[in-house]
């Protein structure tokens, strides 16, 4: 089973889980690690005593050290992809009766359309609860019309976490809430913002100005194509 | 063997002489093709507004499992990439640097597209994301990433091919002699 990392409570994950391929600068640590033969004893020591050389007198440490650590600090900052991601972490370790609540939406940036929300409960260590029952509602802030979706285990993210789709039809501020029945019997109520932000008017400028210049371009080249074309296929069909 | 070599050698040859006009013009109307079917996908998702999972230009509103098929955008990608390069020796001049400037942006390409496809063929996704992920796709979501990846090999090859149809007055001389 494949353990999402657990999140830290601002949001980022720990040293441990960038290192347990979960984070870009993770995969490539794990690269430098395997390209330089390098042998990694205890990720859980300090940094100083990580890493040797084919096991014997530590070699490029520093170097190897500090670059690693560069990218785990770039990408600490990176936001996560949007299309097919790990999402934007909206809730992170919510206590839900005696489970941790954990929320993420996708994509990154969100527009119109559609938007796939991920949630995942854990108990204390880390184990996921599979046996919930979870719903969520979708509202524009101020209106009490609401979407609901009750969640599935559709594996778009994981196996493991309670996922919905909604369709976002307009720009503008949505509640999500989110409604959990534990196994334990606890009901928790829960929710968060999102700001759905329209297409700028540039975007739109400019994808018509390229399909302008893409017909105008069609244009030319079918002249071309017959200029070119046109004197060859006569000439084949006289001999 | 000297055989097998040789006629590799004169297609190679052919390509950049006698045939190089005809592949050259059969190659413009895929790159074509394939950058109205980007421009249609962005202009369904940012001019009318559909969902990313149902944008899939206009072949994709047809046959819906051609959009997301990771082998054929991979297949595509080694498809022009091979035809760019293969074609490249029959340019001249001004023509033959911006075709040179398309090989190399379509070089990067066709790493994100192999980085992709692998992750696809063997299920191991990099970066800890649940699908197959492309470098560049760290900072920039997919279609919009792709859409100027195309564009940007697009915009130079057209132009390449422009100045090879009319080539500068300097450069008539030199021209590639399929011309």
């Amino acid at each position: 089973v494949i353990q999402r990392p657990k999140p830290l409570e601002n949001g980022r994950f720990s040293l441990y889980d960038a290192i347990n391929r979960r984070r870009p600068e993770g995969a490539i640590f794990w690269m430098i690690v395997k390209t330089l033969r390098i042998k990694v004893h205890d990720l859980h020591l300090g940094y100083h005593s990580l890493i040797t050389h084919k096991g014997r007198k530590p070699v490029c440490k520093q170097a190897v050290l500090g670059l690693f650590l560069s990218l785990f600090i770039l990408g600490s900052a990176l936001p996560a992809a949007a299309h097919g991601g790990a999402g934007t972490l909206q809730i992170a370790a919510e206590p839900v009766g005696a489970y941790q609540l954990n929320v993420w939406t996708t994509p990154e940036v969100l527009r119109p359309g559609e938007m796939l929300i991920a949630a995942v409960i854990t108990t204390d260590v880390g184990a996921p609860v599979l046996n919930c029952h979870v719903t969520y509602f979708l509202r524009t802030l101020g209106s009490e019309e609401r979407q609901e979706r009750p969640a599935t285990h559709v594996t778009v993210v994981t196996g493991f976490s309670y996922e919905a789709i909604f369709l976002i039809p307009d720009p503008g501020a949505y509640l999500i809430e989110i409604e959990i029945a534990a196994p334990d019997g606890a009901q928790t109520v829960t929710g968060f913002e999102v700001e759905i932000t329209a297409v700028s008017k540039t975007t739109g400028l400019a994808i018509h100005t390229a399909v302008m210049a893409t017909l105008v371009l069609c244009v030319w080249f079918v002249r071309e194509a017959l200029r070119f074309w046109l004197p060859r296929l006569v000439r084949h069909q006289t001999l | 063997m000297t055989s097998i070599t040789q006629n590799k050698l004169s297609l190679l040859t052919k390509l950049n002489s006698t045939w190089h006009d005809k592949a050259l013009w059969v190659l413009m109307v895929i790159i074509i093709g394939h950058w109205i079917e980007h421009l249609a996908q962005a202009y369904q998702i940012f001019i009318l507004g559909w969902a990313r999972a149902t944008a899939g230009g206009g072949l994709g509103l047809l046959f819906p499992a051609l959009a997301q098929s990771e082998v054929l955008h991979f297949a595509y990608n080694l498809a022009l990439f091979l035809g760019i390069l293969l074609l490249q020796p029959g340019f001249r001049g001004r023509a033959k640097w911006w075709w040179t400037v398309a090989a190399m942006i379509q070089s990067w390409h066709f790493i994100e597209h192999a980085l992709l496809q692998l992750q696809w063929l063997t299920g191991y996704y990099l970066f800890g994301h649940t699908t197959q992920t492309s470098i560049l796709q760290l900072w920039f979501p997919r279609v919009e990433l792709h859409f100027m990846y195309n564009l940007l090999v697009f915009m130079p090859l057209m132009i390449g091919f422009y100045y090879y149809l009319y080539p500068p007055a300097s450069e008539s001389a030199e021209r590639s002699p399929a011309a």
